[in-house]
């Protein structure tokens, strides 16, 4: 994904040369490295964490991470899997600490709430935009009831697209874990989302 | 693989190898393994459809914070890394002008104090024999005269032949 060049090189380099240069200091590399990923791994991170503002947060978190941890890094591996494990963690740690604060769940819970009576109590306008919005809604707050890994993994796989390997090597778990989390995150979301299943069908 | 249920969904996904595939094919029922995989499917597409992910706004901005944050978390990381990147831009000049000098200088040293006696050259042989002896050869081409030191022996033996 290429957004614009803000690097100083003319010529397109690709993310490994951009990455030898970051791995030298050169922020400007590194910067154009983040141009290029951020929308993908901003995309990533709010699958996780359902919020705007806290997957800008928890995006440019990863992305200092992965600044600081660049030294370690192979350039003979994808930058952008070893990224994608970076903000997958980020963005799990940053759900399991929230969960963890009392006044925070107190919020979720209000929201939750909220989410929950939308279908019913929202019932006006034009009628399939609305239901289309009712669908999101019920569907955001079925996202929201499973754990941050059941949640980094079904978005994977089913939004990112992508494979059971890549999920294991980003998630950092093995392949069995994957295909657990995959079926147990599915049958959890066909049993919340049972009625618009079996309407859409 | 931790149990058949988890293998009916890497079947829908086609992300298992031919044994284990034909290993849920023979386990579970056609219509059932098909129900399984519509309802996964709608699922995925329940979830790409409704679950838009908002575009990130200012960008600029986000990458400016980040930036902005490397260098003040990391100030002495930036400029060790920046310096390590001279520093090796620099070690193969270093290591030229190193072997440079060393040429110089032999070649200063070779000029200022040649060998004495250029024509004279001197191998010496050591040899340990079982009973302890040391011999030591000295030729000089130049005078034609071959010096042969023997230690550990009063005279050379008759019966003994040098080369």
């Amino acid at each position: 994904m290429n957004e614009g060049s803000t690097s100083s090189v003319d010529l397109m380099p690709d993310d490994r040369e951009l990455v030898t240069l970051s791995q030298a200091g050169d922020m400007q590399a590194f910067s154009e490295l983040v141009t290029r990923h951020r929308q993908r791994a901003y995309a990533m991170v709010y699958q996780i964490v359902r919020n705007e503002q806290d997957a800008w947060d928890v995006a440019q978190e990863g992305f200092v991470k992965a600044w600081k941890a660049l030294p370690r890094f192979k350039n003979d591996a994808g930058f952008y899997t070893w990224l994608y494990r970076i903000m997958t963690n980020t963005a799990i740690d940053w759900v399991r600490k929230k969960a963890n604060r009392p006044s925070m769940a107190y919020e979720d819970a209000i929201a939750q709430d909220d989410s929950a009576q939308l279908p019913t109590a929202r019932i006006e306008g034009p009628e399939g935009a609305m239901r289309n919005l009712e669908i999101k809604e019920r569907i955001d707050a079925a996202l929201d009831e499973l754990s941050p890994e059941h949640r980094a993994v079904i978005t994977l796989k089913e939004v990112e697209g992508l494979s059971y390997n890549e999920i294991a090597e980003a998630v950092g778990c093995s392949i069995g874990t994957v295909m657990s989390r995959i079926h147990y995150a599915r049958k959890h979301l066909q049993s919340l989302l049972s009625d618009i299943y079996h309407e859409k069908l | 693989m931790k149990n058949s249920d988890d293998q009916i969904s890497a079947w829908i996904d086609n992300s298992l190898d031919e044994y284990a595939q034909a290993n849920v094919e023979a386990r579970f029922s056609k219509e059932m393994l098909e129900q399984e995989k519509a309802a996964a499917l709608r699922i995925g597409e329940l979830l790409r459809t409704h679950s838009k992910v908002p575009a990130l706004e200012s960008p600029d901005f986000f990458n400016s914070q980040i930036i902005e944050q490397i260098s003040r978390e990391t100030p002495t990381l930036v400029e060790q890394r920046a310096s390590s990147s001279e520093w090796s831009w620099w070690n193969p000049r270093i290591a030229w002008a190193t072997a440079a000098c060393v040429v110089v200088v032999g070649a200063i040293l070779f000029v200022a104090f040649p060998v004495a006696d250029s024509a004279e050259t001197m191998v010496v042989d050591v040899e340990d024999f079982t009973s302890g002896y040391h011999v030591s050869s000295y030729t000089s081409e130049a005078n034609r005269y071959a010096l042969v030191w023997v230690d550990g022996w009063d005279y050379i033996p008759g019966d003994t032949h040098i080369q």
